[in-house]
């Protein structure tokens, strides 16, 4: 109980340390120490499969992409930046989004999760990594499979986005070159 | 309470016996590198220092302690100092899970020759390669220059493209073994195919231990996948504004790295600590377990010398060949050969 406590203060210090750090990679190495206090949180809740895959998936493979895009962005420009993400519509959209993300977590929160079924698999397998996957892979597999074809649209849609930009560069070289 | 004692005690011995052997391995392994990188380029290489320069670690590990230890004055003074310890921590936190022996029974105790063991020491072992990337960002972000700051984002892209072949590689050893368990999987090599051929991975997974070892040597950032420090391009990479004991720091997570990634290519592929035909000899338990050490030792060794080998034989990969090579060969055969993996044994 007490080591949750300590992690959870942890937790809840870096994040807010994330959001009100001026320096984007000072952000970056906090939002790393969260990382670390939620991998902690799962140990603690003998999710050891979960805790690993938070470590190797969000702290080794997202936060090292946002770190990337942080060193190729011009911060320099942080001003002109600040004042396009200021639009209306743009702060309408953002305070929608927050109110339903809110609302998301504080059902969850009231109703609470019931962890009975995969407390049941957990004591039927050797491990919890092998629970964890005759859950994943056997009673939820179409959540899941549909969830891997989001995660592919997303990055089609990506691709196409960053090709069409490259593609307009193009067409405005060969004009020049003319 | 004496139980407790004695299981905290065996615990504490391990993992400064491991820690210990982990340095001194690392100091000689740096002589080693520079003695046959001297005998394949036709040089002598250090070898006043002592007998055969045997001295010669020592010797430089106090040059680095007494050199001046510079911050530059742009530098961001928090994340340069803490970015070598950030490197260094995984590099050696990783060789806690890593098995180096079976189980040693001493006076009545029993001894694991590991000084973890854990329920997902593989995906443990898979994170803190993940992680080993910070200590190389934060480094030459914080170092305000261009150079570190080139060598940092080259080694974003490769760490993280190259951990994708890393991983499935393992996968194929993962679905015959079954376990996560390090000690595990050696111990299912244990047994014979006709009773002759000792059953390790490699012989099953030939193309998965090709594939580890490339992605391994590419996360360690070694030649010929050390872009990241380039030194025609790029000085000396991350490092190139480090100096004295952190620079040292740098140097030493670069072979502990190279040490741990070469006990799981023996621990995945090559039977660990495994002596094909020892059982017969009917040796007494403590020997045995002595022999078997050594053996461990010695495949790592071969593995070690293979990294040093490599590094002094081949040129330098261009950037786009090292993606090229990732994304469009390592990858896809990782996958193939998880497919043929599943499709063998369903059958």
């Amino acid at each position: 109980m007490v080591s949750f406590y300590i992690l959870a203060a942890i937790t809840l210090i870096s994040s807010l340390m994330v959001i009100s750090r001026r320096n984007p990679m000072h952000s970056a190495l906090w939002l790393l120490v969260t990382f670390f206090s939620l991998a902690g949180i799962y140990l603690l809740l003998s999710a050891e499969f979960i805790a690993a895959v938070q470590i190797i998936i969000y702290a080794g493979g997202v936060l090292v992409l946002y770190i990337f895009v942080i060193m190729l962005v011009d911060l320099s420009k942080e001003a002109a930046l600040r004042a396009a993400f200021h639009k209306p519509a743009q702060v309408g959209f953002a305070a929608l989004f927050a109110a339903m993300v809110m609302a998301v977590v504080l059902t969850v929160a009231k109703r609470g999760i019931e962890p009975s079924r995969i407390q049941e698999a957990a004591v039927n397998a050797p491990d919890t990594t092998r629970a964890f996957a005759h859950e994943l892979f056997l009673t939820y597999l179409y959540p899941f499979e549909i969830a891997s074809i989001l995660l592919l649209v997303a990055m089609i849609g990506s691709v196409i986005l960053a090709r069409r930009g490259v593609a307009a560069a193009d067409t405005v070289r060969e004009k020049e070159a003319r | 309470m004496a139980e407790t004692l004695v299981i905290i005690g065996v615990a504490l011995a391990k993992i400064v016996v491991v820690f210990a052997a982990l340095q001194v391995t690392i100091m000689y392994l740096v002589l080693a590198e520079r003695r046959i990188s001297a005998f394949i380029q036709d040089r002598l290489g250090p070898n006043r220092v002592g007998w055969e320069g045997l001295l010669q670690p020592i010797a430089d590990g106090l040059k680095f302690l007494f050199k001046e230890d510079i911050i530059p004055s742009r530098a961001d003074k928090v994340i340069f100092v803490i970015a070598p310890a950030m490197i260094v921590l995984p590099a050696l936190m990783t060789f806690a899970v890593i098995p180096f022996g079976g189980v040693l029974t001493f006076g009545g105790i029993k001894i694991d020759l590991q000084v973890a063991s854990i329920d997902i020491g593989l995906l443990y072992v898979l994170a803190m390669a993940s992680i080993s990337v910070y200590g190389i960002i934060f480094g030459s972000w914080a170092s305000a220059n261009k150079y570190a700051l080139m060598g940092g984002l080259r080694s974003c892209a490769q760490m993280i493209s190259y951990e994708i072949p890393l991983g499935l590689s393992v996968m194929g050893v993962l679905m015959m073994t079954g376990t996560l368990k390090l000690e595990q999987v050696v111990e299912a090599q244990s047994t014979y195919v006709w009773g002759v051929i000792p059953r390790w991975n490699i012989i099953f997974q030939p193309l998965a231990f090709l594939l580890f070892l490339t992605s391994a040597m590419a996360e360690n950032n070694r030649l010929p996948f050390d872009l990241p420090e380039a030194e025609q391009e790029l000085v000396a990479g991350y490092h190139t504004e480090y100096s004295s004991v952190k620079f040292a720091m740098f140097f030493m997570a670069e072979y502990a790295a190279m040490i741990t990634s070469s006990a799981l290519v023996v621990i995945l592929f090559l039977g660990g600590w495994l002596v094909p035909g020892l059982e017969a000899l009917g040796l007494p338990q403590i020997v045995k377990e002595l022999v078997q050490m050594g053996a461990f030792v010695l495949k790592v060794s071969f593995f070690l010398f293979l990294y040093i080998w490599v590094r002094w034989t081949f040129p330098r990969f261009r950037y786009d060949q090292l993606m090229r090579l990732c994304w469009k060969v390592l990858l896809p055969l990782a996958l193939a050969n998880i497919f043929v993996t599943g499709i063998v044994m369903a059958m």
